[in-house]
């Protein structure tokens, strides 16, 4: 993970991560974690509903992919512990050049779905190519 | 990529500190990667 944060700082990317929970809850999750990275603490999911992070409907849950994807993780040794926050919640990345100016959407499709590092510094050198030229 | 080449709303953040500071200030003189997760933290 140190590697791709690397290189993804070398593509000119600045990484801040934005969660769900309280300040406690964030600091719990830094420590447990040892994330390297900034992180939004965002309990009312106001940044999410300004940037139009997108939820899950009802019935996504009950999707083949979803279930497909617990079958896997629990053939891995993965539980499934209490749900906690908002579950409907779908992951994403956005990111923001230095002109405020969106410049790169990702909006998981499912609570498991992240792009790559690799698409991340495809991403960004695109923005800087763009910038340059 | 999808590209939305929209201007990012400049909204009032909480950082994991407890300290409060516009989201400009992340991007000045960088792109900002935000991560928006599923988890609480």
């Amino acid at each position: 993970m140190r590697h791709e944060q690397q290189a993804i700082e070398n593509a000119g990317g600045r990484i801040v991560l934005v969660g769900m929970g309280s300040v406690d809850q964030a600091q719990a999750f830094i420590q447990r974690f040892e994330v390297a990275f900034p992180m939004i603490c965002d309990p009312d999911q106001h940044l999410y509903r300004e940037f139009a992070v997108e939820r899950m409907s009802p019935m996504g849950f009950l999707s083949p992919s979803m279930v497909l994807r617990g079958i896997a993780a629990m053939a891995q040794g993965h539980t499934m512990g209490l749900p906690e926050g908002d579950v409907r919640q779908l992951p994403g990345v956005i990111m923001i050049d230095g002109e405020g100016i969106v410049q790169y959407r990702y909006d998981g499709a499912d609570p498991a779905d992240h792009p790559s590092p690799q698409t991340l510094i495809a991403a960004l050198d695109a923005i800087r190519s763009t910038a340059v030229g | 990529m999808t590209s939305s080449k929209v201007k990012a709303p400049d909204v009032s953040v909480m950082l994991a500190d407890g300290s409060r500071l516009q989201l400009s200030a992340l991007w000045q003189n960088t792109t900002l990667v935000l991560v928006f997760l599923r988890h609480l933290g």
